[in-house]
């Protein structure tokens, strides 16, 4: 029986590559799409309905998740709803309206879903977590002046992602965390990400510093670790 | 005279800032939000001249502009401004459903707060000392994260911690100095009104924390009042001295 993967978010570039070669490597593909949105998902891609912001359309998916499969082996979230930076600094009127908004989507969007999936996640053999997200969310290597919206939405994600790391590596989850690249042509939207989220790292117990599956890292779309 | 505009002074770390600030013969805007509570104004009686008590509610920009009109009435310049307001969300017991949509409020304050009092105050700042406090948090760090359930405390705390890098990368070139402190565990009385048992440190009979907010507030401001040959870079320092990461 083939795994299943449930990706969270996949109507943009980067989910229509994760769905693409999610099938290419052989899972069964569950995609969780915006009301209204229409990405033309390849055949034999189950598609539901999940809204970022509500818990109750998130639950509504795993619901109807669960009537087609039994368990699913990844959770992939995959929100970003700052791809377009904001060029003001904190000389200019910042938007509060938009900076909770994009907290509210890129940081609590992925918390909702994982929190609504998980049950079968627990039911599954792979119990592997997997977020997109981007090297705006890294404080350490934060450079730039401007675009509020895109870095305070997503740093908070790191936190809470270390918090389910904490609590979940010990009953057996593993977890990815990939910075996309954000200036990426559409083709190459998402390249790597599969292959980092399929693959099985180093778990030796004695060796901390070798056991990356024990550590939870963001690497970029090189492979490259991102500190945080 | 000094001037310093300090967030959340109406009790705890905050009203021992304005206490610390008054007794080093600064003038104080002391940013008030429990409007019952009257511990801000028996400290007036104390420092009439030197403490100026402002309605502050940081988690709406209306107030933060109205609350730097007013004092911009009173003073050309401030020197300081520290950000102490903090919102802590409640902790949803483990194994219930949580809803994350209360998380807004926590970031709304910490976080937008940061942003909110910057942006309104910095054009008094720049004939100023040019300092910026905040009160941040081991809580917001990333890198040595150790809680087990997701925090929308903690979380707040490291939109935060990133909200004050993009002001630092902005805002140090121009001649801006930041503090960033890490308290420790400081134990809060919960008083909001007049008439509750002051202080009140307890939670359900036990005593909740490791430092006093008097202790937390004498360790911070020498560090606020400080110069440091090391301005250009964003450090966030405990109540100890010892340095933390991000």
């Amino acid at each position: 029986m083939s795994k299943v993967v449930m990706i969270a978010g996949a109507g943009d570039p980067v989910g229509a590559r994760l769905v693409k070669d999610f099938l290419k490597a052989g899972y069964k593909v569950i995609a969780g799409r915006l009301k209204g949105q229409q990405a033309g998902f390849p055949e034999g891609v189950q598609t539901v309905e999940l809204d970022p912001l509500s818990q109750d359309s998130a639950k509504a998916a795993a619901k109807a998740v669960r009537e087609q499969v039994e368990a699913i082996d990844l959770l992939v979230v995959n929100y970003d709803c700052c791809v377009e930076p904001d060029p003001k600094t904190i000389l200019e009127q910042p938007d509060f309206q938009g900076l909770k908004a994009a907290y509210d989507y890129n940081s609590l969007g992925p918390l909702r879903a994982v929190q609504a999936f998980l049950p079968l996640l627990e039911k599954g053999e792979g119990k592997r977590i997997c977020a997109v997200t981007s090297v705006e969310s890294s404080n350490n290597a934060a450079r730039g002046i401007c675009d509020y919206p895109g870095h305070i939405s997503k740093a908070p994600l790191n936190m809470a992602m270390n918090q389910l790391f904490n609590g979940l590596r010990p009953k057996g989850y593993t977890f990815r965390m990939y910075c996309k690249e954000t200036d990426a042509a559409p083709e190459q939207a998402g390249a790597f990400a599969v292959e980092y989220f399929t693959r099985n790292r180093s778990n030796e117990p004695e060796s901390y510093k070798h056991s990356d599956e024990n550590r939870l890292v963001l690497r970029d779309h090189m492979g490259i670790e991102i500190p945080w | 005279m000094k001037n310093v505009v300090i967030s959340g002074a109406d009790r705890n770390i905050g009203l021992e800032l304005v206490k610390q600030f008054l007794e080093r013969g600064w003038h104080v805007f002391a940013g008030r939000f429990l409007m019952e509570l009257p511990l801000l104004d028996e400290l007036k009686e104390k420092y009439p001249q030197a403490l100026s008590i402002v309605p502050l509610d940081v988690s709406k920009e209306e107030s933060v502009q109205a609350a730097a009109d007013l004092v911009a009435k009173e003073v050309n310049c401030v020197d300081m401004l520290v950000h102490n307001a903090a919102g802590f969300g409640q902790q949803t017991p483990e194994g219930q459903e949580i809803d994350f949509s209360a998380f807004l409020t926590p970031y709304n304050i910490n976080a937008l707060g940061a942003m909110r009092l910057v942006h309104s105050f910095l054009p008094l700042m720049e004939k100023g000392m040019r300092r910026l406090c905040f009160i941040s948090s081991e809580a917001g760090v990333v890198s040595v994260a150790h809680r087990t359930e997701i925090s929308s405390y903690c979380m707040s705390k490291t939109a935060l911690n990133m909200a004050l890098r993009l002001m630092f990368n902005q805002l140090q070139p121009m001649g801006y100095t930041f503090r960033l402190f890490h308290p420790g565990w400081v134990r809060s009385a919960r008083i909001e009104r007049p008439g509750d048992k002051v202080p009140s440190f307890e939670v359900d009979g036990k005593l909740v924390g490791k430092f006093w907010p008097w202790e937390a507030a004498a360790a911070a401001v020498p560090q606020f009042l400080e110069d440091r040959e090391w301005e250009d870079r964003l450090v966030l320092i405990d109540n100890e001295g010892a340095a933390w990461p991000f």
